[in-house]
């Protein structure tokens, strides 16, 4: 008798809070379906585009860079392609690389596009992106 | 032990119970207590080896934490916590790290956890009644090494409230102090008392759940006790900063932090005295 | 730690890069021969733990991340002058001490 007294209590109190939080809700999410497409369509072209345009000469510095973070041989093959796992680095290793190609180019990597870089390509892209950033 | 003492008192009121009710009933409530207490004593009198369980955790050695027992002998032992923990470290175990200063409840170094509630260690008698007690750093603290807690954020969060007098004008006789009359000091009772222990901002689950954005308890009081002071000039500014739903709003009147503090506060109240400050200043 | 060989990283792993990344810029403020000497113990110290700490001892893990993060407060401060080591023969320790 008691518990299903408390059951049926719970039960009205429960559905009273829902009413009132759908309300504003509904208008919350109105908002959002309009403005997250949108959101995500940007990063993707710019990165598309970005892609496109490295030079090979930067490519080429970056990988005079990875030699020498990684102390590889100046006949040791690394290309554009080259994923720096493969060239034997650990992820301290990449941190470092990352750190020293801001010096060489005087650029500020963010935390989180740092931790996006695995590729000699990907770092050359952002850093021609960094770069047209600051010319601008 | 405990069924018997009830099987007793429950013979007796069943023989009592030819004569009226409530005086028998009472007698049921009173009785075990009254008896449980007597054969403590019995027992304390035989044997005197109490175990104290001590959480340890040693950064230097990484294994997971554990709870370690330490047999010492009560006759040959102060009367409180702490000096368990000095006996336990000085004839045991040295390597048995906790923080200790005053040993009279005015430093707040030696806060942890005994037997599942905070306290100070040094205000914190040893329970004769039990075989074990437990201790725990504070709840829900980063240790840094077995009871040694990091207090950064606590601290940190004391500091936001800005604990010093503000003031826009000078005082009223340059260079010389600002008095205060008597009934305005007195409003400060009940919150410059607080020794910032952590005992109860560290058993608060508002606090718990949410550490870095809620202030807690302790750092809710200091808040009150400078918005309380007549001499301060800053009350508006200091109820603007704290106006938010985390810092503040986060308590729920759980008053754990009354029931946790050492020294006999009551941040909870000082905390319902603020909102109510930040209800008149919005109305 | 030192696995990165394609798989994604932890939320752990990346606050550890991002601790080991922030002592990395905090040298670079430093004297240059400051800094080299900073480079090196840190970069010793994270290679020495990434090898020595169990992957799986998060608890751990999160106490050296807490230490870190206090220490490269130090460090960023513009009073301190750079960073040295301490061998405690016993259990084999270092601790980077400002």
């Amino acid at each position: 008798m008691a518990s299903t007294t408390g059951a049926s209590l719970k039960f009205t109190s429960l559905s009273s809070s829902f009413k009132q939080t759908q309300v504003p809700l509904r208008g919350v999410s109105n908002v959002n379906s309009v403005s997250f497409p949108s959101l995500r369509m940007r990063p993707g072209s710019l990165r598309f585009r970005v892609s496109c345009a490295a030079k090979p000469e930067t490519v080429n510095k970056v990988c005079e860079i990875v030699r020498k973070q990684l102390a590889l041989p100046d006949d040791s093959p690394v290309t554009g392609e080259s994923k720096f796992s493969t060239l034997g680095a650990d992820s301290l290793d990449t941190v470092e690389i990352v750190m020293g190609l801001e010096e060489e180019f005087g650029i500020s990597v963010e935390e989180e596009s740092a931790q996006s870089i695995s590729t000699v390509q990907d770092a050359a892209d952002l850093i021609e992106k960094l770069m047209d950033k600051n010319c601008a | 032990m405990a069924t018997t003492l009830i099987r007793r008192a429950m013979s007796m009121t069943s023989r009592v119970s030819s004569s009226t009710v409530a005086p028998a009933l009472r007698l049921v409530v009173t009785r075990p207590y009254a008896s449980e207490a007597e054969a403590e004593k019995g027992d304390a009198a035989t044997t005197n080896m109490k175990t104290f369980q001590i959480y340890r955790w040693n950064p230097d050695n990484p294994s997971k934490p554990q709870l370690q027992d330490y047999k010492i002998d009560l006759k040959e032992c102060g009367p409180m916590v702490l000096d368990a923990l000095i006996k336990i470290k000085n004839e045991i175990d040295p390597s048995l790290t906790f923080r200790r200063s005053c040993r009279e409840g005015i430093c707040g170094s030696c806060a942890m956890n005994i037997n599942g509630c905070n306290g100070l260690a040094c205000l914190t008698k040893i329970e004769s009644g039990s075989s074990e007690t437990t201790i725990t750093p504070l709840p829900h603290m980063f240790v840094i090494k077995d009871l040694v807690v990091d207090m950064t954020n606590f601290y940190n969060q004391y500091k936001s409230i800005e604990p010093w007098l503000k003031r826009k004008n000078p005082p009223p006789t340059a260079g010389k102090e600002i008095p205060q009359s008597k009934k305005d000091r007195a409003k400060l009772d009940g919150m410059y008392e607080c020794i910032l222990c952590a005992c109860c901002s560290t058993s608060c689950p508002s606090y718990w759940w949410n550490p870095e954005s809620y202030l807690g308890p302790a750092a809710l009081l200091h808040a009150n006790r400078w918005i309380s002071d007549s001499r301060d000039e800053y009350t508006k500014e200091r109820l603007e900063a704290i106006n938010d739903e985390f810092k503040l709003y986060r308590c729920h009147t759980i008053l754990n932090c009354a029931r946790a503090c050492p020294k006999g506060l009551n941040p909870g109240k000082q905390i319902t005295h603020i909102k109510q400050l930040q209800l008149l200043g919005s109305a | 730690m030192g696995a990165s060989k394609g798989q994604k990283l932890s939320g752990l792993q990346k606050q550890v890069l991002s601790l080991y990344r922030g002592f990395l810029r905090a040298a670079r403020s430093k004297p240059c021969e400051d800094r080299c000497q900073i480079e090196s113990i840190v970069s010793a110290e994270f290679r020495r733990n990434s090898k020595q700490v169990d992957r799986k001892n998060f608890f751990y893990i999160e106490y050296l991340l807490r230490r870190g993060k206090k220490q490269l407060d130090q460090l960023k401060s513009p009073d301190t002058m750079g960073l040295s080591s301490l061998n405690v023969s016993s259990s084999q320790k270092q601790n980077a001490k400002t």
